[in-house]
């Protein structure tokens, strides 16, 4: 029975999702008219053997979801009037978290047209206060699996967008760890460059933020970078005060010089003054945990994380050997529930001893000492009210993704009262299951 | 988009370490990631990013190592050596039985197939 | 009989099997040694001697050869005789 409804479901599903195209283009070249905007992805009955939440995650099935009217937009400068509601990001705001990678398969945002977000007090408002009022420069985000650490870290970017910040997000550390990127020794640096990793990087600097805001910083540095081409080979020459970040992150160089194309943003980045820097990583935790990567070194060795120049990039930047030095620049961490815990971050925190005699796969010392070092503080993210949880469940009735079932036999009190026990007393993402995956 | 090291042919789509595990005979996943990380490959690189000189390099790092119809010839010294010298695993390979003391009522089909004195495979 | 399972099991630390044969006498003599202890490992100083193993019912004449050496008395010595069908 169960599997004729999922059936029916994923048939509806592939139905509204777009017609098949004719068979896929082979090789390994792109196809000749890749200009503007990408298609929505083809969903086949074939589709639906391969990877489903990948699949849903990048098929646009949202556009098929329900229409809910009078949703406030999110507006961080003046919170005051989102607290406690649900609200969309408006369309600069989305515009950026897309390009930060800020929203994340598994968040159900397919169900709804657009990504939404439930401003609270005592998450949103409070981590933005502790991040720019006081003196804490260096915030983790931890809680349970499902708490919204993500969510709420995409909100801190809406934030930061919309106060003129430079947001920089590490969307997704494993890409830098597992091995799926080239990387080479750089000489010069001393460290491992990956650079197809740090060119898709290096855009999302570019897209995500605002270009005014980019280019009315000037270089500090000059900048000498060689790009061959078939005419030949040429000079790309940034001066300082002359050229701006911008130019810097638009530039179009030789790829293996693209290790020294990002040491010099990052640098420019925080000997600025001018404007505050955001900066973030999600996932904190996989790298907290895999202190040695996947790739090898010419011995056949794996190569540590600090050796690799994102790790040691942002571990400097955690640490605070990078300076940060417009005073309200911040740094965003955020762990993750589906990466492994280990004791490095609980020891870091202060939570448990230290235990000198374990191994270094459960407990490494060198991140503890890092963490220490730039005054890392916690921030756990706390769990949802029974009045949040209600908001919610209207906005999830509005959108009609509750079954007609439960709305026509409960009140709405009863339901909250049912969906807020299911959820383990507020968490969003069990709540949002316990609603939308009983389909028997 | 097919390469070509030492006469095998590879689709552009392999894993290099898998690929070369699976197509030469004495390389197995540990000797192929150890022939990669040695040429600076990341571990997933596939076949078709490799460049001609690249190629070459993997072609020159291969004929250090003991493969294919050198590796065979090894295991068939080694049975030799063992009927040479009359021990009791060089007669079981003789009789076309199996060697490690597996029970012989019935099956010992793969023994009848490969045991022998020029081992097939 | 499963000598090559049995070398393998045998941890490192342990050295090779020593048993304590009378090579002296028989190196001087020249007569073969009888034994029966199978599961001596065979020592460098073997080499060139004579040997009488014992199968389980009579003893197998072997002159040792430097190939054999790090092998088991016991592999030379096949216990089962292969079955053969006899005509009356």
């Amino acid at each position: 029975m169960l599997r004729v409804q999922v059936r029916n479901i994923c048939q509806t599903a592939v139905r509204n999702a777009g017609v098949a195209g004719k068979g896929k283009s082979q090789g390994f070249s792109k196809p000749a008219s890749s200009g503007g905007k990408a298609a929505p992805k083809r969903i086949t009955s074939t589709t639906l053997y391969k990877n489903w939440p990948n699949t849903i995650h990048s098929s646009k099935l949202n556009g098929n979801a329900v229409q809910v009217p009078e949703v406030p937009f999110f507006n961080p400068i003046n919170m005051e009037n989102n607290m406690d509601s649900i609200a969309y990001f408006n369309d600069k705001q989305s515009r950026a978290l897309r390009h930060l990678g800020s929203f994340k398969k598994g968040q159900f945002n397919e169900l709804f047209v657009r990504p939404i977000s439930l401003i609270r007090k005592d998450s949103t408002e409070q981590l933005w206060k502790k991040v720019t009022t006081t003196d804490s420069q260096r915030v983790i985000i931890t809680g349970e699996s499902g708490i919204g650490k993500t969510s709420l870290l995409a909100q801190m970017h809406a934030c930061a967008i919309e106060s003129n910040y430079i947001v920089v997000n590490i969307s997704f550390p494993n890409l830098f760890l597992n091995g799926r990127n080239d990387f080479f020794l750089d000489k010069k640096l001393m460290t491992y460059v990956q650079p197809m990793y740090l060119k898709k990087l290096i855009r999302k600097i570019l897209k995500a933020n605002d270009e005014s805001l980019l280019s009315s910083i000037k270089l500090s540095n000059d900048y000498k970078f060689l790009k061959t081409t078939l005419k030949g080979k040429d000079d790309v020459i940034l001066t300082k005060g002359k050229n701006s970040l911008l130019d810097l992150l638009s530039v179009s160089i030789n790829s293996n010089l693209r290790g020294e194309q990002f040491n010099g943003i990052i640098n420019e980045l925080y000997s600025q003054k001018k404007v505050p820097v955001c900066f973030s990583v999600d996932n904190f935790s996989s790298m907290l945990t895999t202190a040695f990567s996947e790739y090898k070194d010419v011995n056949n060795k794996n190569i540590y994380l600090l050796e690799l120049q994102m790790g040691k990039t942002i571990m400097d930047i955690v640490s605070g050997e990078q300076k940060l030095n417009n005073n309200d620049s911040f740094v965003l961490l955020a762990t993750s529930g589906v990466d492994r815990t280990n004791r490095t971050l609980p020891v870091a925190l202060g939570k448990i001893p230290a235990d000198p005699y374990i191994k270094r796969d459960i407990y490494e010392p060198k991140f503890v000492e890092i963490l220490q070092k730039g005054k890392v503080e916690e921030f756990e993210v706390p769990k949802l009210s029974r009045q949040d949880a209600k908001n919610l469940i209207q906005h999830y009735i509005n959108a009609k993704v509750v079954l007609s079932r439960d709305i026509e036999s409960k009140s709405l009190d009863e339901l909250t009262d049912e969906k807020y026990f299911m959820s383990g007393s507020g968490n969003p993402r069990e709540l949002l299951k316990s609603i939308v995956l009983t389909h028997k | 988009m097919v390469v070509h090291i030492l006469g095998k042919a590879f689709k552009g789509k392999e894993v290099i370490r898998i690929a070369l595990a699976s197509k030469f005979y004495g390389i197995g996943e540990k000797t192929a990631t150890k022939v990669c990380s040695k040429l600076g490959f990341y571990p997933w690189m596939r076949m078709h990013q490799l460049s001609e000189a690249q190629i070459m390099n993997i072609a020159s790092e291969l004929s250090t190592i003991t493969i294919e119809d050198e590796a065979r010839a090894v295991v068939r010294r080694n049975i030799a050596l063992k009927k040479s010298i009359g021990t009791y695993e060089g007669l079981r390979h003789v009789l076309h039985l199996p060697v490690r003391g597996q029970h012989t009522r019935n099956n010992a089909r793969t023994a009848r197939k490969l045991n022998k004195l020029e081992r097939a495979g | 009989m499963q000598p090559t399972i049995r070398l393998l099991a045998r941890s490192a630390w342990k050295g090779p099997n020593i048993v304590p044969l009378p090579i002296k006498e028989a190196m001087s003599n020249g007569t073969p040694l009888r034994t029966n202890a199978r599961s001596a490992t065979i020592l460098p100083q073997f080499v060139g001697l004579k040997f009488q193993i014992h199968n389980g019912k009579e003893y197998v004449p072997l002159e040792i050869s430097e190939d054999m050496v790090g092998r088991k008395l016991g592999e030379f010595a096949p216990t089962r005789k292969r079955l053969t069908y006899t005509k009356k």
